[in-house]
């Protein structure tokens, strides 16, 4: 057993537990968006960081994936969990203020008008849906592609994956509503969900006896 | 009754659920289900302390099945099957947070009851439980490809570079299939000669493929009067194929779709990995779609490196639910053939006996049409069994002590007519979905709701409505994917003949025909699934 103080609280854990699961057992609150109890902890969203304050000068760290330490002192809502949780939700408004989870969070944290904005997206990374899909369904159909501004979750090529069984469990476990089954890139235009439709096919116009997708016969009669 | 042993454990969920739930009230109540031998309310099952505490208590009271009493069954259970110590389907979630607590937040005494219900139903199920045992096969290990042209030889010579023995097929006297002249001299002629070179690729001309036979795994292809067993069938037989004479009876051989000009769409499955085995069947070129001579390689490498994965992988492995036949109660009146969306049934005929239904294990991936069909109940399935369907129906319609919590409520509120006791059927990829996305977003829908689950529509069996409809419930709602959706190919269109056919019934015996309803659920729209429930529930209510 491993003891630490989480609040001024002392808390007996077992080995392995996180500050998040120590908590929890404890009726401590720790706000979290990317973190749920079926998946591996992800620590992304940066909502649940927590003060350790005899670790590292007093540095924050994200409690879902931070393993309790013998003689750990954790604040999990000083002014700088606070600030950082702050700057955090002011961020994610900037895009996803029309998301009610979000405005919620942001009026607990005392957040009103963002500074920023920029193209509403209810999507916000937080990759619930994509581990989901991996860890609880095992198909891997969608992942979190490109870099900084430009990531989104997305299909391969944003087109419709094969792969995907139509589940809906990445419906299901997304926290703002940003997914459904029918178009889950938005932007592109790509879907998780058609099938790979029959094409019309014709009568060559040249040749007469080959069938191709009458999309192209344009060009070929041209 | 079984002698089950089973453990219910009654997630708080840090006041998600014991906030609106009487969750002491519950864990009380459930001590007194058949069957449970222990009960006890944790703060979290999903957390390494809640699982350790259950396993603790699964040694201490050797509890052999267990009812988690929290959230959805679809984001928990494959957590909790892992991280429990009893066979994953001998765990069983009742869904109170979703289905309870989060959607009937203002009527905590009804949601309480409800919930009662819930884990009633979810033990009940759980003590009928059989684990499931997966089905496996060996693949044989060796490939035929049907068609010479670019995408066969292309598919070829992938799996013959990586040691796969392979036999090449082709219909015409020649290798190149539509290349043209130019083609031939502009690079393509070299792969033909690669081809024929390769100590790998047994090269059969002027032959057609005249019979399949066997399973996924090892299919015994029939080259004239030559045989032989293969692990995986790459079909490269280039176009046009409306106008080729063999490729209907290649469709029929191998199963394959045709789309009205006689190409091969893609043959996807839409379940979970686990759900079925792997055929080993694979389309490339233009037999699937128009290409250009480049296309058709780039699919043919695709195909053979699919092709390549199933065959190194050695074995198939089925862990679908399984239907299998008793054939002591067989009939041989071959009622589930054409049910079956995988073509997994064949009558075996016998000698001085009827024939007998054989389920081909590999193929099936527990629809449960099957059961639905036969007149005689020969047919059963570890998961969604009759038994446990039953029991499901008799615990959510006879349990007395909830309709008098809706009665007390009802009188209190000065609503004067009596409680009804709707049972909703739902197929996992609609109706059920549907109801869980409902509960993640607290959309508010009648308490007098009980859910079942299914896992296709499929299996809407009339004797369970009948069974539910003679024992007290006021009406029957079946949601099920729309046409088109279904993940079992037209499981839906079959539902949807039998309650058509079972209304006429219901009417024809006394019974309002209204009490039944099958509606078309989309899974991502879970405001449709509260109107349309909450509309018959209304409309039962005044009949």
């Amino acid at each position: 057993m491993i003891t630490l103080t989480i609040d001024g609280r002392e808390v007996q854990v077992k080995e392995g537990r996180t500050i998040l699961e120590a908590a929890r057992q404890q009726g401590i609150p720790i706000p979290t968006l990317c973190y749920h109890e079926a998946l591996a902890p992800f620590a992304a969203c940066r909502m649940c960081l927590v003060e350790l304050e005899n670790r590292k000068n007093g540095a924050l760290a994200p409690a879902c994936a931070y393993p309790c330490e013998e003689g750990l002192i954790v604040q999990t809502d000083s002014e700088k969990v606070r600030r950082s949780r702050r700057m955090t939700i002011e961020l994610l408004l900037a895009s996803a203020a029309h998301v009610p989870l979000i405005r919620a969070m942001a009026d607990d944290l005392g957040v009103e008008a963002p500074r920023y904005s920029t193209e509403p997206d209810r999507c916000i990374l937080c990759g619930l849906c994509v581990r989901a899909c991996d860890e609880i369904v095992g198909v891997h159909a969608i992942s979190l592609v490109n870099r900084g501004s430009e990531k989104q979750v997305s299909p391969p090529f944003h087109i419709a994956s094969n792969a995907c069984i139509e589940c809906g469990t990445c419906v299901l476990i997304c926290p703002t509503g940003a997914i459904t089954l029918a178009d889950i890139t938005g932007k592109n235009g790509g879907t998780v969900h058609t099938w790979p439709s029959p094409f019309d096919a014709t009568d060559c116009q040249v040749c007469g006896s080959f069938y191709q997708p009458a999309l192209l016969e344009k060009d070929v009669a041209r | 009754m079984s002698d089950a042993k089973l453990g219910i454990f009654i997630c708080d969920c840090g006041g998600a659920i014991s906030s609106v739930l009487d969750t002491a009230c519950l864990e009380t109540r459930a001590r007194g289900l058949p069957n449970v031998a222990f009960a006890q309310r944790l703060n979290y099952s999903c957390l390494p302390d809640g699982a350790e505490t259950i396993t603790a208590a699964c040694a201490d009271h050797g509890l052999d099945r267990v009812v988690v009493a929290g959230c959805t069954a679809r984001l928990m259970s494959r957590h909790l099957q892992r991280s429990l110590p009893v066979a994953g389907d001998l765990v069983e979630l009742a869904d109170i947070r979703e289905g309870c607590a989060w959607v009937h937040g203002d009527q905590p005494a009804q949601a309480t009851a409800k919930a009662l219900d819930v884990i009633a139903m979810a033990a009940a199920r759980a003590g009928l439980g059989q684990a499931r045992q997966p089905v496996s096969g060996e693949v044989a290990p060796a490939a035929l490809v049907i068609g010479g042209g670019v995408a066969g030889m292309t598919a070829a010579l992938t799996l013959a570079n990586a040691g796969q023995p392979v036999v090449l097929v082709e219909r015409a006297a020649a290798l190149g299939g539509a290349l043209t002249k130019a083609q031939r001299r502009n690079g393509w002629g070299g792969r033909i000669e690669q081809v024929s070179r390769h100590p790998n690729i047994a090269v059969a001309l002027n032959s057609q493929v005249s019979d399949v036979s066997g399973t996924v795994g090892r299919y015994t292809v029939s080259l004239g009067d030559k045989q032989f067993d293969v692990g995986a069938i790459i079909v490269a037989t280039g176009e046009p194929l409306a106008a080729q004479p063999g490729a209907g009876i290649l469709a029929h051989l191998l199963d394959l779709r045709q789309d009205q000009q006689g190409y091969f769409p893609e043959v996807r499955y839409r379940l979970r990995p686990e759900g079925y085995a792997e055929r080993g069947i694979y389309v490339c070129g233009a037999a699937h779609h128009p290409t250009d001579p480049r296309e058709a390689e780039i699919e043919a490498i695709s195909a053979a490196f699919k092709a390549l994965r199933h065959l190194r992988a050695g074995q198939v492995v089925n862990q679908a639910p399984v239907a299998r036949v008793d054939p002591a109660l067989c009939t041989g009146c071959a009622n589930c053939v054409e049910p079956c969306p995988f073509d997994a049934i064949a009558m075996l005929q016998r000698a001085e006996a009827v024939d007998l239904a054989q389920i081909d294990p590999l193929l099936c991936t527990g629809c449960g049409n099957c059961v639905v069909v036969c007149p005689v109940k020969a047919i059963s399935q570890p998961i969604d069994s009759d038994a446990q369907v039953l029991a499901q129906i008799e615990a959510a319609v006879r349990t007395a002590d909830s309709r008098s919590a809706d009665r007390r409520v009802r009188s209190t509120n000065g609503a004067g007519s009596e409680p009804v006791r709707i049972l909703v059927f739902g197929c996992e990829w609609s109706g059920h979905a549907a109801a869980e996305l409902a509960g993640a977003n607290k959309l508010s829908y009648p308490v007098e709701t009980r859910l079942i689950r299914l896992r296709c529509s499929a299996r809407f069996d009339p004797l369970h409505i009948l069974w539910a409809l003679y024992n007290g419930a006021d009406g029957v709602f079946l949601g099920a994917c729309a046409p088109g959706d279904c993940h079992y190919i037209d499981g839906n269109r079959y539902a949807q003949e039998r309650i058509a056919t079972l209304s006429k019934l219901l009417a024809a015996n006394g019974f309002d025909p209204r009490r039944l309803r099958l509606a078309w659920i989309t899974p991502d729209d879970p405001r449709d699934f509260v109107r349309q429930v909450s509309g018959f529930t209304e409309l039962v209510a005044k009949l």
